[in-house]
């Protein structure tokens, strides 16, 4: 048991998820810990919340609903379900809040959306930006960095002069 | 008699109060250029140095003595732990992690004030250093005070939090996070000197090249070992899960990896002048909206030990800050507007405008993903949920085209590349990186990140080898020196570029840990009849006995699991249960077999049952995660060797004429 879904329940939480976990107790089976399990459950469960925990998913948690949802998992990949399949299941009974991978619908278009936009807008900002530095450039005058000129002298002399004293 | 706690509430007070003082006087003494002011002001970071480290000293001897008094104590500590523990329960929560934080920031404030050259930035960037340990010691002396002296002290206290009892890295992961925090801070602070003094050039960021990679170094290395405290303690066989805690400590390194590669632009090139200072801005206010959005609770996660009355306190000073540094460079906007010309885009300053672009689009992501879910609950009621594939699916492709960047960027001259020798460059890499693809798909690498980075670690190898190739081997044929004497020369005298060569290099090795680990894990859940051998991925696992021990305080059951490969027995592996003092809560403890190629990882899924002939244990196998660490390692040793004193500029090094006869 995690105490770490313990430590700070919040109300909400906490309700939310007794009146989530009762279809799952019922249809988990009591030893769901001595199941064996296949890496595809881990995989799935990796997508999915686990309800009582902090921020943890259904594979990384120890809770014991985590457990039970694993079995769960496992059961349903064993009656031949597939991966949307489970994953279908668990977000009819817990709703989208149970997804790590928000889906594309309602609300959520804006946190899948809006960092692309905000991405081109900066990237279209920015090369206008350099396009304007560009036309600075091509009427500035070419002038020459001094330190740079000091470089380009003093690497055309020192080392050849060093080279030639061999 | 005087208590502990009494002791550390008086220190913390006269350092607020000194802190004060060094403000008004720093300031007052810079603005009437009045030099005793500001000696004073110097003089008195010490001092609050001092006062910080004695509050410090009555915390440990606090922990170390189990005074239970003191309320930081007797929530935190417990008798029977062993003493590291209580060494470092000093940063296990809140209150003592916010004292760890002041005394860090005084630390800096006190070196700056006696090592920071004479210059007209100086008062003022001290100021503003003491303006922010202002703000760190209100919090720990009024919000969250860990001295409150308890009338009834308890007999004996529940002790940390298991989670980080649990493994040694407590002692030091918190640590680096928060040298990297406190570092960033010093950059910070000559920004605003730079604004307040009218002297938005390059002085200030030259003044604190050395604190910025110091600062951006230790945040890495904390990021890095915080993800290998998760491998260790949280069982799972993973180390990040996109958390919130982890989402708030990458924002910030983000900003200051973007930050490092552009003002090497501005240095060299005068430009971006204002996106600079804003970085920096930024920089300093996300670690503080991080710390706010974790310690006031509105966002939880697994990594957030205790939270506090401290949040409104971090969003005022985020806002504050925020509000004053942005007024500042608008204020100085004809100053630091910038004037610049490029060339071509194509050119060493468009690719550090690119990674600039890049890492800022990956902070917003990431701040957009995290505080989403606050946003809409907030708005509507409705509860979202924004976890780790959103975050991979956004990140991902931006650390490719980071990958892409980073092979390329450091072969492109300043101003313009020579379409000749970039086409050449380019020409070898792509052969790399098609070669680097080939060989991971004939080894049976499938999946399409992992292939792409697999193909862009053949690219950045051979840019790594151009680069060095392109230093090396002109000077050496032109010196008629051997390739080895050229090379360690110019190790030696480009400490710069070729820390950060090693740096870039750690990133590589990170990235093939990435995405193996990250690709092609296998976690499976297996039922272990003690005595017989079970196959996992090409080894035998053998449950051979359960065993308990207890150790100071800890409670430990497990199993010894024989682990055979090839039918020869190669380790034996213990994961097991810890339960610390009367803690009820358990922690699974996973045990792991480090090997190049792979670990094995396994943790106790069921419970330890005497009367049980089985055991079910959690196994992992995860491919190459110990370049992760290595990575690390390797990034720290080039930041190390980057801002180690001695870095002469080429120009110099070749000018500098041998004095007759030197050369024998």
């Amino acid at each position: 048991m995690s105490a770490l879904g313990v430590q700070r329940p919040s109300a909400v939480l906490v309700a939310l998820v007794l009146a989530a976990l009762v279809p799952v107790l019922l249809v988990g089976s009591a030893a769901a810990q001595d199941r064996e399990l296949d890496p595809r459950v881990f995989e799935i469960g990796r997508e999915l919340r686990c309800p009582t925990c902090v921020a943890e998913s259904v594979s990384e948690s120890n809770a014991a609903i985590a457990r039970e949802m694993r079995a769960l998992i496992q059961e349903q990949l064993d009656q031949g379900s597939s991966r949307t399949e489970v994953l279908a299941f668990f977000q009819e009974r817990y709703g989208d809040w149970i997804l790590y991978n928000p889906p594309m619908r309602g609300l959520n278009l804006i946190v899948w959306a809006l960092p692309v936009v905000v991405a081109l807008l900066a990237v279209a900002y920015v090369a206008r930006l350099l396009r304007r530095w560009r036309a600075a450039a091509d009427t500035a005058p070419d002038d020459v960095d001094p330190d740079d000129l000091d470089r380009v002298r003093a690497e055309l002399q020192g080392p050849l002069g060093e080279g030639a004293s061999r | 008699m005087l208590s502990l706690g009494t002791l550390g509430t008086a220190a913390l007070t006269l350092a607020l109060a000194l802190a004060v003082y060094a403000v008004v006087a720093g300031a007052i003494g810079a603005i009437r250029r009045d030099a005793r002011l500001q000696t004073s002001a110097r003089l008195t970071a010490l001092a609050v140095f001092l006062a910080v480290t004695t509050a410090v000293i009555v915390m440990q001897a606090a922990l170390l003595t189990d005074d239970f008094s003191v309320k930081y104590v007797a929530e935190q500590s417990r008798i029977e732990s062993p003493i590291w523990v209580k060494v470092v329960t000093m940063w296990a929560a809140l209150e003592g992690s916010v004292l760890l934080w002041a005394w860090l920031l005084t630390a800096y404030a006190a070196v700056l004030a006696v090592t920071a050259p004479n210059t007209v930035l100086r008062p003022w960037s001290l100021v503003v250093m003491q303006v922010v340990t202002i703000f760190f010691l209100s919090v720990v002396t009024f919000a969250a005070n860990p001295f409150i002296v308890l009338a009834n002290p308890p007999l004996d206290g529940p002790g940390a939090n298991p989670l980080l009892q649990n493994h040694w890295m407590m002692a030091v992961h918190p640590v680096l996070m928060y040298l990297g925090y406190v570092g960033l801070t010093v950059p910070f602070a000559f920004a605003m000197a730079a604004l307040i003094t009218r002297r938005p050039g390059t002085e200030w960021m030259r003044l604190t090249r050395r604190w910025t990679l110091f600062g951006w170094g230790f945040l890495t290395v904390g990021i890095i070992s915080g993800g290998w405290w998760s491998y260790e303690v949280l069982g799972w066989g993973g180390y990040w899960a996109w958390d919130p805690v982890e989402n708030v400590s990458i924002m910030p390194w983000f900003t200051a990896t973007a930050f490092l590669h552009s003002i090497q632009v501005q240095e060299r090139r005068r430009m971006l002048k204002a996106w600079n200072l804003l970085l920096i801005v930024l920089t300093f206010a996300l670690t503080l909206l991080g710390t706010f959005l974790i310690r006031s609770g509105v966002i939880s996660s697994v990594h957030a030990f205790g939270d506090g009355p401290v949040g409104p306190f971090f969003l005022a000073f985020f806002i504050i800050v925020t509000l004053v540094s942005l007024s500042l460079v608008v204020w100085r906007w004809d100053q630091v507007r910038d004037r610049s010309d490029l060339d071509a885009v194509v050119s060493r300053e468009g690719a550090f405008i690119g990674v600039n672009v890049l890492f800022l689009a990956m902070t917003f992501a990431v701040l957009l993903g995290t505080v989403f879910p606050l946003f809409v609950e907030a708005t509507t009621g409705a509860r979202v949920t924004v976890g780790a594939p959103f975050f991979d699916a956004i990140t991902l492709p931006v650390w490719m085209l980071v990958l892409l960047l980073m092979g390329v960027g450091p072969l492109l001259p300043w101003r313009r590349a020579e379409t000749q020798t970039l086409r050449s460059n380019l020409t070898w890499m792509t052969g790399a990186l098609i070669l680097a693809l080939v060989l991971g798909f004939v080894f049976g690498v499938r999946k399409i990140y992992p292939l792409i980075t697999i193909g862009l670690v053949g690219w950045n190898l051979a840019s790594a080898g151009l680069l060095l190739a392109g230093a090396i081997v002109p000077r050496a044929r032109i010196t008629g020196r051997s390739l080895g004497q050229v090379f360690t020369q110019y190790a030696f005298e480009q400490k710069r570029r070729f820390g950060s060569m090693v740096v870039h290099l750690g990133v590589v090795v990170i990235a093939l840990g990435i995405a193996a680990s990250g690709g092609y894990r296998v976690d499976q859940q297996i039922r272990l009849p003690y005595g017989e051998r079970v196959a996992f991925q090409g080894y035998e696992l053998q449950a051979l006995r359960p065993f308990s021990e207890r150790v100071q305080g800890r409670n430990s059951v497990g199993v010894e699991v024989a682990v055979f490969q090839g039918g020869r027995e190669v380790t034996v592996l213990t994961p097991r249960i810890n339960r610390f003092g009367t803690s009820q809560m358990t922690v699974p403890t996973p045990s792991v077999r480090y090997t190049a190629s792979h670990d094995l990882y396994l943790a106790l899924a069921g419970a330890v049952d005497p009367q049980q002939d089985f055991v079910i244990i959690r196994a992992v196998q995860s491919p190459f995660v110990t370049w992760i660490w290595i990575g690390g390692l390797i990034m720290a040793l080039g930041t190390i060797y980057a801002m180690s004193p001695g870095d002469r500029p080429l120009r110099r090094s070749v000018s500098a004429e041998a004095p007759a006869g030197a050369e024998t």
